[in-house]
């Protein structure tokens, strides 16, 4: 922190806190009238100015931020120069007006108690303030009594709050409560995609190496109005077009802010994507435009596949057999085998064929006219995009950088939500991946980006797929048996009949933290049913919806007036470690979720505990939260500070962050070129032979426990080894045939999700009026053909239900297409009015979420649309 | 001599708006009188479609419109500077709209009414800042006429620093909407340097002003996205 | 047709009478129905609103700052500025020429 200028007077730090009170002052007004009446201003008093490095936490993208705060008000927020180098460059206008999050009327400012029993939308909870001694005592007691009894049944719920305090405080306060039930929200946003890279390359995180890239096929990552890592896509993007002369392909059903700055837009028709990579795939097998020497050395390919789809392995039973060409056998592929990339073959009397002589086979029907049939995409364009894949991925090319040779492969296929926010989901994404594997792209100049190859080995085994399942979310059960990231959706189902699941406890108790939980997800009164029968603590900063179903509502403080240790998002050029500190405190809160857990484990008589499984969690080993005392937010920040950055706190209380460039070795040697290339290493998964695999162990403890709630068929659909034409028909497609138009759902970039932003008078009221509210976004011609102009009130009928919106006729859309952004339409009379503005569309999708992942359906579901 | 432009390059421009969202708050926005906004359409028919984002603010113009309708009435409040942004003065101003008019580009906006931002919630951080702390351009005035000023507060501050050479570089004097823009679509400097980067760009990407055949000169180019309007 | 006649009446209209001393009297100058300058173009000079009012919406391409601002009560629709263009982009004797004056005009 540094004082650029000094001359604090008297009274102007008080400024902010009479704001905060809330009293009726109106200075502007008052200002006004002064002026008016020709009174000129006094002469300007010197105001104390601070300048703030810290870091947003609006949004997962975590930007550095300089704020200036003068006579104790957060006037600006503008972007860190100094992080420019290692993630942003600007900031989005959540962002840049992230002070009126904190400066809002509306915010939840003392605990509340509800009175009224019943809860229901249409219900007052008749809310009584309470001292936080009384918050404290009423939580606290109710905790107790489950954790004696049995500790499960209390469910811990966090959103962006997992961003703010940083997870790991979660996780560890859960463990020391004795509770397996903490609860992220990734399936409501883009988990199937992790779990698709998950069970390819065993780790998480991808990013196109745009800086060398030629090509980018986008298949629905809209990173020009949300998503991750989107500040350092977005400039990287302008970056690749100046300097590189990259091209940019989007496919997907909406001309969203990057289709619309595209070099090519192509509506596919939504959901059928898949069965169109399928058919580029072919394009690209029979041509023999594959990497070949990429497929038979780094990937499974060559695995050798019986008639069931299982894998042929070693003796061992672990080690996979591929096709010796040189010695004529199954052998696991060690130093002197040549394995064969394509063919059939027999070993020990069974037909066995290639991983990607079965690609091969899968695809030979899904020709690029079927795939125009089903995705509406034209066969041409779609042979072209795969021959221009081809061509712009240079296969077989290197380039030497920085003295290295290294694989030259600039043409990527990336995807966010689009391939993954489905109900086959994982499989999507696999199918992207799958083409670039073809091309040999990953981690090659140019090419896909994996942020730490094979990091986590055990997401090659099979799934334990437990049963009964041990947590409330049925997570990595045989119900979901590859849900590596929580399934946010399934509490509030699930307890509403824990015994219809097997689960061996009746969850009681639910908090939910820094997350609207319900209204995120499809079919969302379902959820309100399941936070109906539970008792609920919830931590926010406002009067959402999940906290008008609270019985106990905790306010929490926003990250301008908090210390974080501060997550953030590494790119292929750098990696960075950051803190986020206090810049006011309006409303002079007293607590944030951190001294909440603080409070509560000192109060259950856990403090000690909690401590030590923050030191595990956070995995400190050289500073670390010692038993016997208590922590202040900021000395916990500077606990990890001193473990993970090991430098001086002067330092990021100056700067923020400490920062690190990949070097040229790290980027393009450390990956799959090391962990997968050559003989005995493990191998990228072309072929998923964990699913099959999975799909066997779960067929057997279905029929063993009759478990008359799980889909034979559907799982075996799902746990597919391949991608399939299937995973382009989800339910609603194949049942809902009374329903003409998909609906599909998007973000916009004024609001971030249906909760920290939505009180913003900032993005209220400076955007413009299109972005104050949201609209049924339908094609012209269509439109027309329905009888409807631009503003009609029109009505969406699901199978679900019917909500209304506002028509706005477009050319960018499919004609067989609407979509509607959520964030908009809450109903809590606790929130701004403007932040009512809308409709709120999850409440008629449709929910099926991913088998494999657990991933939320979000576009999937067909409508009905007619003037209301 | 200093003379002030901008290039603003709409095929960067994604449209995120937090070009008007940082002016909003950097300007003590009130509703009735937007500085800063978006023009957005599209161009093409179903499925050759492309989103044309325009970013509009003053234009700053050589020959503004809008003061020589306000010299002409003998009202004096709009005064082109030293570096060439356009300002008014809000307690000359008297609010009769003329300028509003004769913009070729609509820009001044009569504040009819200083509304807060909450009404009847009290002021929300920044509008609690009493008027005597503010830049001239900020104490909103009822009935006085305001717009883009090209952030005149941190122009003056350059002046007066002696910091002119840091405009569209430092952040304190540098118009805010340039420098929170995430894809650095947006850039200040002087165009009377030709050696300058925004003289220099604009000459490489062929910018150029809109709506020119008004004459008034205006000081902002645009890189123009394929079929938008100019 | 719409536009000759424009021009036409707005050149007789723009002979403008002597301004009353600079006052702050923006309630009697202004654009507004009742204010001298919107009194000038239509009862003076007799245009008629649809000289300079469009019926339909200025469509959405048009680089005009409030696009789609709330017109005032009883407006007959929004003015394009190249309306104003047609009689105030020209050197006309009566005419004041905003756009691009070589100096900006005394007042008479």
């Amino acid at each position: 922190m540094t004082i650029t200028r000094r001359g604090f007077i008297k009274g102007a730090g008080a400024l902010g806190s009479v704001a905060g009170m809330g009293i009726s002052l109106d200075l502007v007004a008052m200002a006004a009238q002064a002026a008016q009446n020709g009174k000129a201003p006094r002469a300007a008093a010197p105001l104390e100015v601070r300048k703030v490095k810290s870091g947003c936490g609006i949004c997962p993208n975590f930007c550095g931020i300089e704020g200036t705060v003068v006579g104790g008000i957060v006037r600006t927020l503008y972007p860190d120069p100094a992080r420019a180098e290692f993630y942003n460059h600007g900031m989005c206008p959540k962002g840049v007006s992230g002070m009126f999050n904190t400066y809002d009327p509306y915010r939840l400012k003392k605990p509340l108690k509800r009175t009224n029993p019943k809860k229901g939308a249409g219900e007052d909870p008749r809310w009584v303030e309470i001292s936080w001694d009384e918050a404290f005592d009423t939580v606290a007691a109710r905790l107790a009594k489950i954790r004696a009894q049995d500790p499960r049944k209390l469910i811990w719920q966090h959103g962006q709050g997992k961003y703010l305090v940083g997870e790991n405080y979660c996780a560890a306060w859960t463990k020391a409560f004795g509770t397996p039930n903490m609860v992220h929200r990734t399936t409501a946003c883009e988990a199937a995609r992790h779990v698709a890279d998950e069970l390819t390359w065993a780790g998480g995180g991808i990013l196109p190496d745009l800086k060398h890239s030629k090509f980018l096929l986008n298949f629905g990552a809209n990173y020009y109005e949300g998503e991750q890592a989107s500040r350092w896509l977005d400039w990287q993007t302008a970056q690749g077009i100046a300097a590189n002369g990259l091209k940019t392909v989007v496919v997907e059903p909406r001309l969203s802010g990057v289709a619309g700055k595209a070099d090519e837009w192509v509506p596919v028709r939504p959901g059928k994507d898949v069965v169109m990579i399928l058919a580029m795939a072919k394009v690209l097998i029979d041509a023999g435009t594959i990497d070949e020497p990429f497929l038979t050395e780094y990937t499974n390919a060559t695995s050798l596949v019986d008639e069931a789809g299982v894998v042929l392995k070693d003796k061992d039973g672990k080690t996979p057999l591929v096709w010796d060409t040189v010695s004529g056998s199954a052998r696991p592929y060690a130093a002197g085998v040549k394995p064969a990339l394509k063919g059939s073959y027999t070993v020990d009397g069974k037909a066995v064929r290639t991983a990607f002589q079965v690609l091969a086979d899968g695809v030979r029907d899904i020709t690029p006219e079927y795939a125009q049939e089903i995705a509406d995409v034209p066969a041409e364009t779609i042979v072209r995009l795969a021959r221009t894949f081809a061509k712009e991925a240079r296969i077989g090319e290197t380039i030497e950088i920085e003295g290295q040779k290294l694989r030259y492969r600039p043409a990527v296929l990336y995807t966010f939500r689009g391939l993954s926010a489905k109900e086959h989901g994982v499989q999507g994404w696999r199918t992207g991946l799958i083409l670039n594997m073809l091309v040999g792209n990953i981690d090659a100049v140019g090419g896909l980006m994996l942020d730490g190859a094979y990091g986590r080995a055990q997401y090659f085994d099979v799934s334990k797929c437990e049963y009964p399942p041990s947590r409330a979310d049925l997570a990595q059960s045989v119900f979901f048996p590859y849900a590596n990231h929580h399934i946010c959706q399934t509490p509030n189902l699930v307890v509403q009949d824990p015994k219809a699941y097997g689960l061996p406890y009746e969850p009681e108790m639910q908090i939910f933290y820094g997350t609207n939980r319900p209204m995120s997800i499809p079919d969302s009164w379902r959820q309100f049913e399941g936070m109906a029968k539970t008792y609920n603590v919830v931590i926010d900063i406002n009067m959402t919806e999940s906290a008008w179903y609270a019985d106990i509502v905790l306010p929490d403080k926003t990250y301008l007036e908090s210390w974080h240790w501060a997550p953030t998002r590494s790119t292929p050029e750098a990696k960075h470690l950051a803190i986020r500190q206090p810049m006011c405190n309006p409303y002079s809160l007293q607590h944030e979720a951190f001294s909440i857990m603080w409070e509560l484990s000192k109060r259950l008589g856990m403090r000690d505990k909690f401590a030590e499984e923050c030191n595990k969690a956070w995995g400190l080993k050289e500073s670390t939260f010692r038993p016997g005392r208590d922590y202040s937010q900021r000395e916990g920040v500077e606990v990890i500070w001193a473990d993970k950055a090991k430098t001086d706190f002067a330092v990021a209380l100056e700067h923020g962050f400490v920062g690190k460039k990949a070097t040229v070795k790290g980027k393009y040697l450390g990956g799959v070129e090391e962990k997968f290339k050559g003989p005995g290493k493990a191998k990228m998964k072309l072929y998923a032979d964990q699913l099959i695999d999975t799909y066997y162990k779960a067929e057997g403890i279905v029929r063993k426990n009759g478990l008359a709630n799980v889909d034979l068929a559907r799982l075996r659909v799902a746990y597919s080894p391949l991608p399939t034409r299937d995973h382009a028909f989800p339910t609603p497609h194949r049942e809902a045939r009374d329903y003409p138009f998909y609906v599909i759902t998007h973000k916009r970039m004024y609001r971030y999700q249906t909760g920290n932003t939505l009180n913003n008078v900032i993005l209220n009221q400076a955007l413009g009026e299109d972005a104050a509210t949201n609209y049924v976004t339908i094609n012209r011609g269509a439109g027309r053909k329905l009888g409807l102009k631009d503003g009609d009130k029109v009505v969406i009928e699901t199978r679900v239900g019917k909500v209304k919106g506002t028509a706005k006729l477009v050319e960018g859309i499919r004609p067989d297409t609407i979509a509607v952004s959520y964030h908009y339409g809450v109903f809590s009379p606790g929130m701004a009015p403007a932040a009512r503005n809308g409709t709120w569309i999850n409440q008629v999708l449709e929910h099926h979420p991913d088998l494999i992942s657990g991933h939320n359906s979000f576009n999937d579901t067909k409508c009905k649309v007619y003037k209301a | 001599m200093t003379r002030l432009a901008r290039l603003i390059d709409m095929k960067k421009c994604m449209g995120c708006r937090a070009c008007m969202s940082a002016c909003a708050v950097e300007n003590h926005f009130t509703p009735d009188a937007p500085w800063n906004v978006m023009i957005e359409y599209e161009v093409g028919t179903y499925p050759q479609v492309r989103k044309v984002y325009n970013p509009m603010a003053c234009m700053h113009c050589e020959k503004p419109a809008c003061k020589a309708a306000c010299d002409y009435i003998g009202v004096k409040a709009i005064r082109k500077t030293e570096l060439g942004n356009v300002v008014i003065d809000y307690d000359k101003c008297n609010g009769c709209g003329y300028c509003a008019s004769t913009c070729p580009y609509g820009v001044p906006q009569l504040n009819k009414e200083v509304k807060p931002l909450s009404p009847g919630k009290g002021p929300l951080g920044s509008e609690a800042l009493p008027l005597a702390a503010r830049h001239p351009t900020h104490r909103k005035k009822v009935r006085a006429v305001e717009k883009c000023t090209f952030c005149a507060h941190k122009l003056d501050k350059a002046v007066a620093d002696g910091k002119v050479d840091r405009i569209g570089k430092d952040h304190e004097y540098t118009p805010t909407c340039d420098l929170v823009c995430p894809v650095q679509a947006r850039m200040v400097g002087d165009i009377d340097d030709p050696q300058s980067d925004i003289s220099r760009r604009i000459k490489e990407t062929n910018a150029v002003q809109l709506l020119k055949k008004f004459g008034t000169s205006p000081q902002v180019f645009y890189v123009l996205e394929e079929g938008a309007s100019s | 047709m719409k536009e000759i006649l424009s021009i036409a009446l707005l050149g007789a209209a723009l002979a403008l009478p002597a301004w009353p001393a600079a006052a702050a009297d923006g309630g009697k100058r202004s654009m507004a129905e009742k204010g001298s300058f919107h009194r000038i173009h239509k009862q003076k000079e007799k245009l008629d609103c649809e000289d300079c009012h469009e019926e339909q919406p200025l469509p959405d391409n048009t680089l005009k700052l409030r696009l789609h601002e709330p017109l005032a009560k009883d407006s007959p629709g929004p003015v394009s500025s190249e309306s104003c263009h047609e009689c105030h982009g020209k050197k006309q004797k009566k005419a004041v020429n905003w756009y691009a004056p070589k100096q900006p005009r005394q007042q008479p």
